[in-house]
């Protein structure tokens, strides 16, 4: 009887893994099976609008985010924008029932924001994570959001794509999930689920910052998982790792693009023939980084980190995202013609720094 | 008891697999297409098999090497392993060479060698080229198309200010290229087709692109700035449209439209073949003036091209139209005894018919009616207008 049931079991998951590849899946099944995982979100600020030179008036502004109940304790994950100066909460679970929030932290550099229900009913079910390494191009995912403040609006599509992009914060997000999936204001902080029913993802940037038409990116859910474990457990933004380093990537507000380093540039600065396809040349240091106290400074041109030579900017960018706190990364940096070498401790990424400092 | 559950379980899955195998190896036939239809479609095999011909396509201005870095970005597809690319000809028309970037982001140079505006398409020929490296698409046959076919875009809608990719390889801020996108044809739009572009002081600077389609395919699949000229595929991985136009600019969702492909493959045959395309021409204009500019006359004109009743408003000198005497203001009542005709119908007609093709018309001028026969020509090149 157990082998028939462990048999049965195995024989249903393979169904609904082989249906997950088409498009036209029972995109009504997953959402019913979803359902309860999903919340909306209901921010209330107050602002003081001018309404004369002299007069100022109170309004009340009330703003739409969509939410993931992570654990059966109340915790709920959403973008960090929907806890921006809120005076209020209040959640709304998919069978109507309305429960009080409070904001307990709000990450911006990985731009998730984590709120708590005060009471939470007994019922109340966490939401299953699952593995984005499996994700597919092509593969039908559903998401369930409040767009425009209307709860648990159902939109579907497919994987567009997988590829590395860059969060608002400046924070790379490697194997971000693009899809085609219409997503609209009120759905920042969307789940977005596979035919499984789990999460693989969480809505996190527009694609052409909303500009463009079904261009819609997710935060793969390890890192969303990651990020909210460390959130629930310190309630301190999480770790990012950084050195405090703006490298020089051309004009960087040319139509949007970054380029790398001319050869007009490395002939200036007089490079050695080993050094002329590798290196950064360092645009800025942010002041009381870590590089800056270990001596790095503006100009400076780093050929080599941890005894390597450094072929791009985008290989500096995964040895600091790829490294933990407190590890030690040595820059070989060339400094009017001279060799030197410099010891820098890898430190947590603050708040108030401008985008694109690594 | 369970291992009678057991046994209708593997038998409902084995009977959907079987299921599924027979309608894969039925594919002649209108039922086996119908079958098709109503069949799920495994999307990422799909793309598995399609996307190494898709390509990114960067115009360079060799006239103009400053404008370079401005030109737009678009999408193509490799249509044999003579290395023979399909574009947009508002993505590479206005160029003599482009760059390609291909499905793993190597690189290589194409050099324009014929362009339609007429279809909106381009044909770009590589310069050096390795063939086994390239993977053909397979070309479909738009004629079969319905309204709620599944379809799938592929292509590298561009990255503007405001999205921020991988530094590390500067061609994804140009676009997020192999972005797969798939929704439904919603069917066939004859409006689309003509297509206005405002000025900065809200005039209309022309109606430039695509005046010689019949017709576009109307649909949902999204597209944005940078998808133009990538393929649209079929559930079989067939080509069967190029996608042209995006409604996103409008503020509208999921309303674009794609060349439909026999055109652009007609159009690809006889330059290859013949060095020449022809497009059947009677030179009588009866969908707009000759002259028109102003707005409110274009959207006039177009609500009219709708109603029965087909008007002469303007006649192109050594035309068929002007060697059988009509002339503006005229009225044709009937073509070849039949209905009053529909201007949008005719146009279509016109323009899927043959050249040489014979046309009566019976013309009611004042109180005159009389019959004019007319023979459809190749249109001459020089001809840039809405003239049929």
């Amino acid at each position: 009887m157990k082998l028939a049931k462990v048999v049965f079991t195995a024989l249903a998951i393979a169904v609904v893994f082989a249906t997950s590849a088409f498009a036209d899946f029972m995109a009504a099944e997953v959402a019913e099976k979803v359902k309860p995982y999903v919340v909306t979100i209901e921010g209330v600020r107050i602002s003081f609008a001018s309404v004369s030179f002299t007069s100022r008036q109170q309004r009340i502004l009330q703003s739409y985010n969509t939410g993931t109940i992570v654990s059966k304790q109340g915790y709920i994950i959403t973008a960090e924008g929907a806890l921006d100066d809120v005076e209020a909460m209040e959640v709304t679970l998919a069978d109507g029932r309305k429960y009080e929030a409070v904001p307990i932290v709000q990450d911006k550099g990985y731009g998730i924001g984590l709120l708590k229900i005060k009471n939470p009913p007994a019922d109340l079910k966490s939401v299953k994570f699952g593995d984005p390494k499996r994700i597919m191009q092509g593969e039908s995912v559903v998401v369930l959001g409040s767009a425009g403040g209307y709860g648990h609006t159902l939109s579907y599509g497919i994987v567009s794509a997988i590829r590395n992009v860059r969060l608002p914060s400046g924070q790379i997000v490697p194997g971000m999930i693009q899809t085609d999936v219409v997503v609209n204001t009120g759905n920042e902080g969307s789940p977005l689920f596979n035919a499984a029913g789990e999460v693989i993802g969480m809505q996190a940037v527009y694609g052409g910052g909303g500009s463009m038409q079904n261009v819609t990116f997710f935060m793969p859910a390890d890192l969303v998982k990651r990020v909210t474990d460390e959130l629930i457990d310190t309630e301190e933004p999480a770790f990012r790792p950084w050195v405090g380093i703006m490298p020089y990537a051309g004009s960087q507000n040319f139509q949007g693009r970054i380029r790398e380093m001319s050869d007009d540039l490395k002939m200036y600065m007089n490079l050695p023939d080993e050094y002329w396809d590798v290196g950064m040349l360092i645009y800025k240091v942010w002041e009381g980084s870590p590089a800056y106290d270990a001596g790095l400074r503006y100009q400076d041109f780093v050929v080599k980190i941890n005894g390597e030579l450094l072929k791009s900017i985008g290989q500096f960018e995964d040895l600091v995202y790829n490294s933990k706190e407190g590890d030690l990364m040595i820059f070989g940096v060339i400094r009017r013609d001279r060799y030197q070498e410099f010891e820098v401790v890898v430190g947590n990424h603050p708040e108030d720094t401008l985008q694109y400092y690594i | 008891m369970r291992t009678s559950r057991l046994l209708i379980v593997l038998l409902v899955v084995s009977a959907f697999l079987s299921y599924a195998a027979i309608a894969q190896e039925m594919l002649s036939g209108d039922e086996a297409l119908t079958i098709m239809r109503e069949t799920p479609v495994n999307v990422p095999e799909l793309i598995e098999k399609v996307k190494r011909g898709v390509v990114v396509v960067h115009p360079i201005d060799i006239s103009n090497i400053m404008a370079a870095e401005l030109q737009s970005l678009g999408s193509g597809f490799v249509i044999d392993k003579q290395g023979h690319i399909i574009t947009n000809h508002h993505v590479a028309g206005a160029a003599s060479a482009a760059q390609i970037i291909f499905w793993d982001g190597s690189k290589a140079r194409a050099t324009r060698i014929a362009s339609a505006p007429y279809y909106d398409v381009a044909l770009l020929q590589l310069d050096d080229y390795d063939p086994d490296k390239l993977y053909p698409v397979t070309l479909g046959d738009s004629e079969k198309v319905q309204s709620g076919d599944l379809a799938l875009a592929m292509g590298s809608p561009g990255a503007e200010e405001g999205i921020a990719i991988d530094r590390s390889n500067p061609f994804e801020f140009w676009g997020l290229r192999q972005t797969a996108t798939m929704r439904v044809v919603t069917g066939r739009d004859t409006d689309l087709s003509f297509e206005v572009y405002w000025n900065f002081r809200g005039r209309p600077m022309g109606l430039t692109y695509a005046q010689n389609l019949p017709y576009v395919f109307n649909m949902q699949v999204p597209i944005n700035g940078g998808n133009s000229g990538g393929p649209l595929f079929n559930r079989h991985g067939e080509v069967i449209g190029i996608n042209s136009w995006g409604g996103a600019w409008q503020l509208s969702q999921q309303t674009n439209a794609a060349v439909p492909i026999n055109f652009a493959k007609n159009f690809v045959v006889e330059v290859l073949e013949h060095k020449r395309h022809d497009i059947p021409w009677l030179g009588m204009h009866c969908i707009f003036p000759p002259n028109i500019q102003e707005a409110e006359a274009y959207t006039e004109f177009k609500e009219r091209m709708r109603q029965p009743g087909l008007h002469v408003y303007g006649v192109e000198p050594d035309s068929p139209a002007a060697v059988a005497g009509l002339r503006i203001g005229d009225e044709v009542v009937s073509v070849n005894g039949g209905e009053p005709p529909i201007p949008e119908d005719f146009r279509i007609g016109v323009l899927t018919g043959e050249i040489g093709q014979e046309y009566r018309f019976e013309v009611k001028r004042g109180n005159k009616v009389f019959t004019v026969r007319l023979t459809a020509v190749p249109k001459p090149p020089y001809i840039h207008n809405f003239s049929v």
